[in-house]
């Protein structure tokens, strides 16, 4: 059994699919602090089809870049159920390329595209991608005036609707749905630690 | 009963397991975080979130192996809720409710402020409630009477800092080093407080406190002063002495109050001997005898957690669950039956 989990930007996404990635059961909200229901709403999914925790085989969640609190509490579950099921496969996923997959499946861009996700305090993160989901860059934090710069007036961006942008052109996005995060999780090459991106730098200063 | 505990209201990352009945602490790890926020002069709520989720993988399992238990031992998962700072009390209570879920055990949603007032109950086999509780961190300043568990009355509170914060802020005024507070009483140790005059805060006959004008003086000599302030050992003695005996006098008029018989102090700030001196001898005066939980139960830690939150399941009051949000700011009285 695999559980996906995505708390990396305003909502919370969540699936479970059997040994065949069919899923099973999920639940997605966009309501913002909608990780607060996070193990409630779990909870009830694997009581309803009678599935044990201890019988998670693979777990796959993000690791953003996104909200710092929320891709903490994916990680969180992660590493405290890695902690007590025996045999357990967590693996991360970056949160940027997980759009990427998701925006292709459902607008299949002939062009490259950019996805931009809120970074707070007026600046966003940004990466570009081919058609078939090959970074063109990294993924970077930049004000929004900068990112939209360095997009350019022609290529076509996605970002999470409650962002607000000058350009009408963008397509937005409220979550990230877990039957993608579900197929990412049977690619190797997606695959990456449990380990927070934190690409933000921090505005605090030494004393 | 053996509850598994995990706190990270502020910058300590802290996991323990605790034996209720027994009142007995069967294995227990504290990280603190000091050298991540020394740079800082200060604690950094995101810096202190990053640490937590770092640390806390390592704390759990090493205190499960030292308990020499396995999880299906543990009878229900705990953590600090509230209060605290918002993102630090995220990954303690995420990761202590993914215990629970996985373990198919209960969660318990726990008061930080119920932990430190029962804290004197599980180290002292010979506390009863009754017992009149004067709570000193970086963040309260409370007296308290401890009625039983989840019975407390708030008998007055601090109007401003609270008294630990106060000792951080004089500390930084007199050139310490982060955490300021606990090197402030290694400085009065060597100075002599004749001659330095400061404000007796809050000198009515309410119990509430009041430490900003302390504060706020220390700062004036600090500009008036011709000689140098900083690393002034007499300054940190008057500024010591003088909280010393604003908390004893406030805590004489409860006890007066209240005819309470036993005296209880807990909190960071209960460590200074100084503090601890001036409170036994008010406890003397009025003839109630004197606890102060060891330095480890004083500081934050995840045995008080478990022991409050073990007590709470115990006797069947309300302790959250799966659905609890963290809550910043959670009153102790809120915890009442």
């Amino acid at each position: 059994m695999l559980l996906v989990l995505d708390t990396s930007f305003s909502g919370l996404s969540m699936g479970i699919f059997d040994d065949t990635n069919q899923e099973v059961e999920s639940f997605t909200s966009a309501t913002p602090r909608s990780s607060d229901v996070l193990h409630t709403q779990l909870h009830q999914l694997l009581e309803r089809h009678h599935i044990p925790p201890q019988s998670l085989t693979r777990l796959a969640v993000t690791t953003g870049p996104g909200s710092f609190t929320g891709i903490r509490i994916g990680l969180a579950v992660a590493q405290a159920l890695a902690l007590v099921v025996p045999g357990l496969q967590p693996v991360g996923l970056p949160t940027l390329p997980a759009l990427a997959q998701q925006l292709i499946a459902e607008h299949h861009p002939l062009t490259p595209f950019a996805v931009l996700l809120d970074a707070a305090g007026h600046t966003v993160y940004h990466q570009a991608f081919t058609p078939h989901g090959q970074p063109l860059s990294a993924a970077v934090c930049l004000s929004l005036p900068q990112a939209l710069q360095q997009i350019g007036p022609e290529m076509p961006f996605f970002a999470p609707s409650n962002l607000l942008l000058p350009r009408s052109a963008a397509r937005t996005f409220s979550v990230l749905q877990p039957a993608t995060l579900a197929e990412m999780a049977q690619n190797p090459q997606f695959h990456q630690p449990l380990q927070p991106a934190y690409i933000k730098e921090l505005a605090y200063k030494h004393a | 009963m053996r509850i598994f505990a995990i706190e990270t209201s502020c910058d300590e990352t802290a996991t323990a397991i605790v034996d209720v009945p027994a009142r007995r602490t069967l294995a227990q790890r504290v990280y603190s975080q000091l050298p991540e926020h020394a740079p800082y002069g200060g604690v950094v709520p995101e810096i202190a979130s990053r640490a937590h989720l770092e640390r806390l993988p390592e704390l759990a399992a090493q205190t499960l192996a030292e308990s020499g238990l396995s999880w299906a031992d543990i009878t229900a998962f705990a953590a600090t809720t509230g209060p605290g700072l918002t993102t630090a009390l995220v990954i303690g209570t995420t990761f202590a409710k993914t215990l629970a879920l996985a373990n198919g055990k209960p969660f318990l949603a726990t008061n930080h402020i119920e932990g430190h007032a029962l804290s004197p109950h599980f180290a002292n086999t010979q506390l009863t409630f009754p017992y009149l509780l004067l709570l000193v961190t970086g963040g309260h300043t409370q007296l308290i009477m401890v009625e039983g568990v989840g019975r407390y009355t708030q008998l007055g509170t601090t109007l401003d800092d609270a008294v630990g914060e106060c000792f951080d802020k004089v500390g930084k005024l007199l050139g310490l080093p982060h955490p300021a507070g606990p090197q402030v009483e290694k400085l009065a140790a060597t100075g002599n407080p004749q001659g330095i005059k400061l404000p007796s805060p809050l000198h009515d006959t309410s119990l509430n406190f009041s430490f900003s004008g302390l504060k706020t003086a220390v700062k004036d000599l600090l500009t008036h002063n011709p000689q140098p302030i900083t690393h002034n050992p007499s300054i940190a003695s008057a500024f010591q002495t003088t909280v010393a005996q604003s908390l004893a006098r406030k805590t004489g008029l409860a006890l007066q109050q209240t005819a309470a018989t036993q005296l209880v102090v807990a909190g960071g700030v209960a460590a200074n001997a100084a503090i601890r001196s001036a409170l036994q001898q008010v406890a003397a005066q009025h003839g109630a005898t004197f606890t102060a939980p060891p330095l480890s139960l004083c500081t934050d830690n995840a045995v008080m957690i478990a022991y409050a939150a073990g007590l709470r399941h115990a006797a069947h009051l309300s302790t959250g669950g799966l659905g609890s949000a963290v809550r910043p700011r959670w009153p102790l009285e809120e915890m009442a039956v």
